[in-house]
């Protein structure tokens, strides 16, 4: 029994935020092991059973509520299979989608970004994990700061390469999943300039009308913002 | 009443759970007076219910939907009450009862809702018809239930539904928190402030007066602006507010 240190399964598709949500549920003594679509979080709850499992609503290859519906079937076949508590992540959760999740199987939701206190109310809740106050209010080693800043804009300049090659060849659906990836990440490094353009972006996305002068502006807005944190100070 | 004999020989065990110790003691000592109810114990946190059922199992657990902010929201808890102690009925009770929480709270393993104002006769009938392995919803509640249910399409248009063919935009529960566009670098500082101006309810013609421009000045930063910003209309603007309120 491993009690004092619940076996989280965290799956996201954005690699800064698996690094940053990582190392923060190390930090408030977990076991944490990263999925990073659908078909790597079913194997691993598969493979072993899991305290609790952190799931992104928006995965690249299956959505969170599909995810978590196979999970409970799975669990329907094998009785002695521990249950395993899913909280679904997401940076909109209105009621229907919340409602859908639910549906799915989910036990409950996180805003993104998700809150160290709100981690710490989940561990309380479905592992019985009580974390000291210690390890949340400890600030981040520099090191670690750096590397998920580096690591954030490498990732973000891939995607927005890719946004961008998805924009010429006028496939609005890649566009879509790269510009929500890109959201979530600079919604847990708190580049609220970075979310805000992306919204606007989104949004662009989805009206009929002819968009393309303002997608190619926010395109180029991103490109710049991402240029500016390249270079220190 | 005749069945009080019966009712004697197995109270109901229910644990309390509200963050304010005036609720607390109010409700314990009304549940008291009831024969066939036992109050077993009664918590501040979900972390202190949760010890305790561990330890001591109740028939049924009477939760505040919105407890303090240091504690879990309700939804999150009422599903980790049902799915942990299955054998615990769950009524909730909540200042906020429009049909919408309540659905949620029903959906997430809540077997009753009780609206805080409503009396506390009404708290005890609920308390009953859950504990007999019923559903309770007082009859107004359940009419709102099943209008919204009725009416539900996956988005239901927030702002009353406009007559548009283009799908309603998602609604954001949480917009992001401080910041906005006022660092977008897009925006120029005469469009933040023809904007800004636009949020406040003003025309181009009220605008242009404001800063003795021409309106067509005007005219052309606000679209040049709302080009920037992906948006097309003044009520499409208002529905970015939250993002750009900090203009």
């Amino acid at each position: 029994m491993n009690r004092s240190e619940p076996r989280i399964l965290l799956v996201d598709d954005s690699a800064t935020i698996r690094y940053a949500m990582q190392n923060r549920l190390q930090s408030l003594g977990c076991q944490v092991q990263v999925a990073a679509d659908g078909a790597a979080a079913l194997a691993a709850i598969r493979a072993q059973p899991q305290g609790m499992v952190l799931l992104d609503c928006f995965l690249p290859d299956l959505p969170g509520h599909e995810v978590a519906r196979q999970v409970r079937a799975l669990e329907q076949q094998d009785p002695q299979r521990p249950y395993t508590p899913l909280i679904g992540i997401s940076a909109e959760a209105d009621a229907a989608h919340v409602r859908l999740c639910l549906d799915g199987g989910m036990d409950g939701m996180l805003d993104k970004p998700v809150q160290t206190a709100d981690l710490r109310k989940m561990l309380s809740l479905w592992c019985d994990h009580e974390c000291g106050d210690e390890g949340a209010a400890l600030p981040p080693r520099e090191e670690y700061a750096r590397d998920l800043a580096r690591l954030f804009l490498s990732t973000s300049q891939h995607d927005l390469a890719a946004l961008q090659q998805a924009h010429r060849a006028g496939d609005l659906a890649t566009m879509g999943k790269l510009a929500h990836r890109m959201k979530g990440a600079a919604l847990t490094m708190q580049r609220n300039e970075i979310v805000a353009l992306l919204e606007c972006l989104e949004e662009a996305m989805q009206d009929d009308y002819d968009t393309q002068d303002a997608i190619a502006l926010l395109l180029t807005s991103l490109e710049k913002v991402l240029a500016a944190s390249a270079t220190p100070g | 009443m005749s069945s009080t004999i019966w009712t004697l020989a197995s109270r109901m065990r229910i644990a309390l759970l509200d963050d304010h110790a005036v609720v607390r003691y109010g409700l314990a000592a009304r549940l008291a007076e009831e024969p066939d109810l036992e109050v077993v114990g009664s918590f501040a946190t979900s972390k202190e219910l949760m010890t305790a059922l561990r330890a001591s199992p109740a028939d049924l657990l009477l939760i505040d939907y919105s407890l303090g902010s240091n504690d879990i929201d309700g939804l999150n808890l009422i599903r980790a009450l049902r799915v942990r102690f299955p054998r615990s009925k769950i009524l909730v009770t909540s200042a906020h009862n429009n049909p919408a929480t309540v659905a949620l709270a029903m959906k997430a393993g809540a077997r009753g809702f009780v609206g805080k104002s409503q009396e506390l006769g009404e708290l005890i009938q609920a308390i009953r018809t859950v504990s007999v392995g019923r559903e309770y919803l007082n009859a107004a509640m359940a009419r709102e239930l099943t209008a919204m249910l009725a009416s539900d399409t996956p988005t239901a248009a927030p702002d009353g539904g406009q007559p548009q063919a283009r799908p309603p935009r998602r609604k954001r529960s949480s917009p992001p928190s401080s910041d906005s566009l006022s660092e977008m670098p897009s925006l120029s500082p005469r469009e933040r402030e023809v904007l800004r101006c636009c949020l406040d309810g003003l025309s181009v013609t009220a605008i242009a007066d404001k800063f003795a421009r021409s309106v067509k000045t005007i005219s052309g930063q606000k679209q040049s602006a709302f080009r920037k910003l992906g948006v097309r209309s003044d009520n499409e603007l208002f529905k970015i507010e939250y993002q750009i309120k900090d203009l």
